[in-house]
Parts: C-alpha cells; sequence; structure tokens
C-alpha cells in the first residue's frame, strides 16, 4: 500500500485558510509564512503569531507583537535561542501534519500558560508534576526578541 | 457552575473568576463533616431533652444551607457554620435562658465525646459555638413557631428575653426559587456526566452564578471593611439585595457586574426608615438595626460602589497576566492562585485526554465530547526550550 503523501505548503496554506479565514498566507517554492493575530482564550490578550515552515523543515514560530516581556533576570519559559516558541519535543512533529492541528494551536496553548506564568511565575504547560521550583528554574532560558519577516 | 461545566467552558474571565471563587468552597470532605456533626449534636439533643412532645431538630441554617459559604479571610480561612436547635416545646413551657442553658449542657456533653473531636465551646449572648481546628459551628437555640406554617422558629434575642420569629427553611426556599432553573440544569449536567438520575446528585455539588455572585460579593466585602469588620454589611442583607437583583444569564462575570450595580435599587425608605423585608416573612425587616445606626446605609452604598468599580477594572484590560493581580486585589490571593491553577491544570489535562480543539475563531477550547464542526483536534505535545534541534 503507497504511503500517504505529506501535505505541501500549498495544502498546509489552504488549511491555515479554512481555520482562519481572514489570515495572511504568504507561499512560494516550498516555503510558507502566516501571520495572525490570535486570542487564545477569552480572557487572553491578542497576540500576532509569525509562522515559517519550509516544506519538510520543523516549523518555526515567533510573537510578532506585542513584545514578550521576560522576567527581571531576561528569562522567558521554552524558548529557542532565536527568540521562536519551543512548543514540541523531540518526536512530537512531523511533516506529515497539519500545521493547524499543531504548531498554530501549540503556539496558543504556550501564550495561555505565558500568560499564567507572568501572573504566577509558574508555567503549568508541563504538567502538575512539573511545578516544583528545579522544573520551573530549568524551563527558562534568555529571549531575545526575534526579528520580524 | 459545575466543575464540570467550568471544564467545557471556554476560559474567558467569568470562567476564570468561577474557578477562583471555588476556592472559598467547603470540599466534600469538609461538608461531609459539617453534617455529621450537626447530626452527632443533634442526636445529643434529642438524647438530653426526653421531656419533649415531639422532634427535636438540629438544622443547618446561613450560609450552609444556600451553598454560599465563605471562607473567613480573617481567621486562616476557617469555616462558620450556623445552625439551630430547636426544641419542640411550646414557648410557655420554658424560658430563653433555661432554653439556652439547656442547649450548652447538650453542646458539653457532645463536646466531650472522643467521637466528636473535642471541640471547645464558647458561650455567646444568644447562642453557642463549638470550635474545631478549621471549623466554627454557631448554635443557636429555637422552638417551632406555632404561628407558622412554613417552618418557622421563634430564637432567642440578644438580652434572652423576647422571642424572635425566623424561617431559616423558607429563607432557603425563596433563595432556591431565585435560581430553581439553573440549580436544575446544573444538576442535570452531572447527572448525566455521571449517568445519575438527577435526585441523586446532592445539590451542594453544584454551583449556581446566583451563589457564586453572592460568595463574591461576601469576600469582597470582607476584604474592603478589613479594618472595619465591625461595620461590614451583613450577609443576609446582601444575599438578600443580590438575589432580588439577579435576573441570570451566561456569564459568571456579566452577572457579578448586573447584579451589583443593581443591588442597591431593592431597599426601599418610607417615613425615613430603610426597609428590607425578609422575602419568606415580609414582616422582619432586615435592616431594622439600621436605625440605631445611622451611618450604616451610606457605608452599605459606598462599597456596592466599590465593588462595582473593581468589577468593571476586571474586565476593562484583557490578559490574564492583568487580570489574576485584579482577582487578587478583589477576592484575595488564594482565589487568584486557585484560578491560576485550576486554568493550567485544566489545560493540560485536557491535552493529555485529547480534549483540546482549536476553534474557527482562534481560540482554545476544552472540547469535551465534541468538538465544533470545523474545529480541529489539537495534537498531543510537550515543550522544550535551548537550541533548536
Amino acid at each position: 500500500m503507497a504511503g500517504r503523501t505529506n501535505p505541501n505548503v500549498a495544502v498546509q496554506a489552504l488549511a491555515l485558510k479554512r481555520l482562519f479565514p481572514n489570515s495572511q498566507v504568504r507561499i512560494s517554492a516550498g516555503y510558507l509564512l502566516w501571520r495572525y493575530p490570535v486570542r487564545p482564550c477569552q480572557a487572553s490578550d491578542i497576540y500576532e503569531l509569525e509562522l515559517e515552515y519550509r516544506q519538510g523543515a520543523t516549523p518555526k514560530v515567533k510573537v510578532a507583537t506585542p513584545q514578550l516581556v521576560p522576567n527581571e533576570d531576561g528569562l522567558l519559559p521554552h524558548v529557542w535561542d532565536t527568540g521562536h516558541l519551543c512548543v514540541h519535543q523531540l518526536g512530537d512533529w512531523n511533516p506529515g501534519q497539519l500545521l493547524t492541528r499543531t504548531f498554530v494551536p501549540w503556539s496558543m496553548e504556550w501564550l495561555v500558560y505565558y500568560e499564567l506564568w507572568r501572573a504566577t511565575g509558574i508555567w503549568y504547560g508541563d504538567g502538575p508534576d512539573r511545578l516544583d521550583s528545579a522544573s520551573q528554574r530549568g524551563i527558562l532560558h534568555p529571549y531575545i526578541q526575534p526579528r520580524v519577516n | 457552575m459545575s466543575t464540570l461545566q467550568k471544564e467545557l467552558s471556554p476560559a474567558g474571565l467569568g470562567s476564570l473568576l468561577g474557578r477562583g471563587l471555588a476556592s472559598l468552597d467547603l470540599t466534600p470532605v469538609e461538608h461531609e463533616r459539617v453534617v455529621s456533626r450537626y447530626e452527632a449534636l443533634g442526636a445529643v439533643l434529642d438524647e438530653h431533652w426526653t421531656a419533649t412532645r415531639g422532634n427535636d431538630a438540629m438544622a443547618p441554617q446561613g450560609s450552609f444551607l444556600l451553598g454560599t459559604v465563605v471562607r473567613n479571610i480573617h481567621r486562616n480561612d476557617d469555616v462558620d457554620i450556623d445552625a439551630v436547635a430547636c426544641r419542640d416545646l411550646d414557648k410557655h413551657s420554658t424560658t430563653q435562658a433555661d432554653l439556652k442553658t439547656d442547649v450548652g449542657h447538650a453542646a458539653a456533653k457532645y463536646a466531650r465525646r472522643s467521637s466528636s473531636g473535642r471541640p471547645r465551646l464558647l458561650e455567646w449572648e444568644r447562642c453557642w459555638t463549638l470550635v474545631w481546628p478549621g471549623m466554627h459551628l454557631d448554635v443557636l437555640p429555637a422552638l417551632p413557631d406555632p404561628s407558622s406554617y412554613s417552618g418557622g422558629l421563634l430564637i432567642t434575642d440578644r438580652n434572652v428575653r423576647n422571642w424572635l420569629k425566623s424561617n431559616p427553611s423558607g429563607y432557603a426556599s425563596w433563595f432556591r426559587s431565585r435560581m430553581r432553573d439553573e440549580l436544575r440544569a446544573e444538576r442535570e449536567l452531572v447527572a448525566k456526566a455521571e449517568r445519575l438520575e438527577i435526585e441523586e446528585v446532592p445539590e451542594y455539588l453544584v454551583k449556581t452564578a446566583l451563589q457564586q455572585t453572592v460568595q463574591a460579593l461576601k469576600r469582597h466585602r470582607d476584604i474592603y471593611f478589613t479594618n472595619r469588620l465591625d461595620q461590614r454589611p451583613s450577609s443576609i442583607v446582601i444575599t438578600t439585595l443580590a438575589a432580588l437583583a439577579y435576573e441570570g444569564g451566561e456569564d459568571l462575570y456579566d452577572i457579578l457586574r448586573r447584579t451589583t450595580s443593581a443591588m442597591g435599587q431593592h431597599l426601599r425608605r418610607e417615613n425615613g426608615v430603610w426597609l428590607l423585608p425578609n422575602p419568606s416573612q415580609p414582616e422582619e425587616n432586615f435592616v431594622d438595626s439600621w436605625v440605631t445606626q445611622p451611618a450604616a446605609p451610606a457605608r452599605l452604598f459606598e462599597w456596592i460602589e466599590a465593588a462595582s468599580r473593581d468589577f468593571d477594572d476586571l474586565g476593562a484590560r484583557a490578559g490574564i497576566h492583568n487580570q489574576l493581580p485584579l482577582l487578587s486585589g478583589a477576592f484575595g490571593t488564594k482565589v487568584a492562585e486557585h484560578a491560576a491553577t485550576s486554568l493550567g491544570t485544566s489545560l493540560t489535562g485536557a491535552r493529555a485526554r485529547g480534549d483540546l480543539s482549536v476553534t474557527a475563531g482562534a481560540a482554545l477550547s476544552i472540547a469535551g465530547v465534541r468538538p465544533g464542526s470545523g474545529d480541529q483536534r489539537v495534537r498531543q505535545h510537550g515543550f522544550a526550550g535551548g537550541r533548536p534541534n
């Protein structure tokens, strides 16, 4: 039986437009750039997400506006050195998956946990068994505001 | 709002508020403990009162009966429960002083039993208080009111001289009537989820928006009057005004705002006297003490205004990080912490169960059983960080 082909950037763009009809999606050969202001839950602020995807590679997502606010030591939980949000672990993502079911909602989840973290200093996103101070310290990384395309 | 419904709700400000207010409630274990304690005390009283014509009764009253208990922020989050000890006697066969002494003897006998947890017994002007760590049970002596057809009582007054009419069960029936449909809907929801008959779902397991609104108002009052607790408007006044102003609705935050801004309109002034009749016993005026406290009405209106302002501010800025500190200021740090923990853990729980969806409106939702037609189920994942892999 032939394996399913991975969704190309056009299919990804279509899925993004279907779920977020007013969002901006730019595609060129094997490349997709999506921008959209999301309100992850009713109580949240609005954040403009920018998602970059090169066919077959790991997508990258960042917050274009407003600027994320690190703690007084310049640290944020679960960010890459590049300032992108780190919303997956090894094995969570493969190119057969739709961005609408992965990186987009994963980033929205990140934002809810980020707002909770700003108010409480606690990152709830790793589960109830990771609320101890050692676990909480271990997820903080220096944050550099990424460049917006 | 029941826990289940909270799980299904999108995380709006009303949901955040409801999650936080849940920390003011009795836990199911505490609830059972209260019931077993006043039932055991009731059995001792019944034994003690052998020369009674019919059924003596120990029954809860006040916030426990209404489902509006609020932990005491000024006393280590203890819970205060009110109960009446009703001896089935005619008022001419006893005196208030004898009845009160009698209740005290029975309470002392109960408190000496090892099974009671040996609470301390304190005496007040017209009642007794049993004190356990974390819980105070006020026991008010009473007789049946022969002129009442709806469970009315005669209770002791401050001077232990004149019998006062009271009707806690009638008041509770009125309060329940203000939220009847919602109470039924909440119980149905739990019954469906737990595959029970609605009658099998105890009322204390569900919480309506009216009950939560009363809890929110009482807690806000306790914080607002921190340095002058003796000047607080009474809980019965707040509860009655809120229940009169309550018009139902979908979102707890909107309900709280609307109810708060409308509650002052239900106080009347006739011939210079403020009136708030007990809806279950209109000859009783809940604010009759204001005759000797001329500053009390102004204090109530001042607090209602402050509460309205604080609740408006809560919704003025988007962002959970902006709202939690305001929740903390209005209702205390534990309410805000509980709101944060509840939202955080319900979101991770939904993700772990595969119940998280993203809606076409670009919001996350905890989908429960069925997501909407255009919604996308979120794949499970974890967060990492550091250098890109």
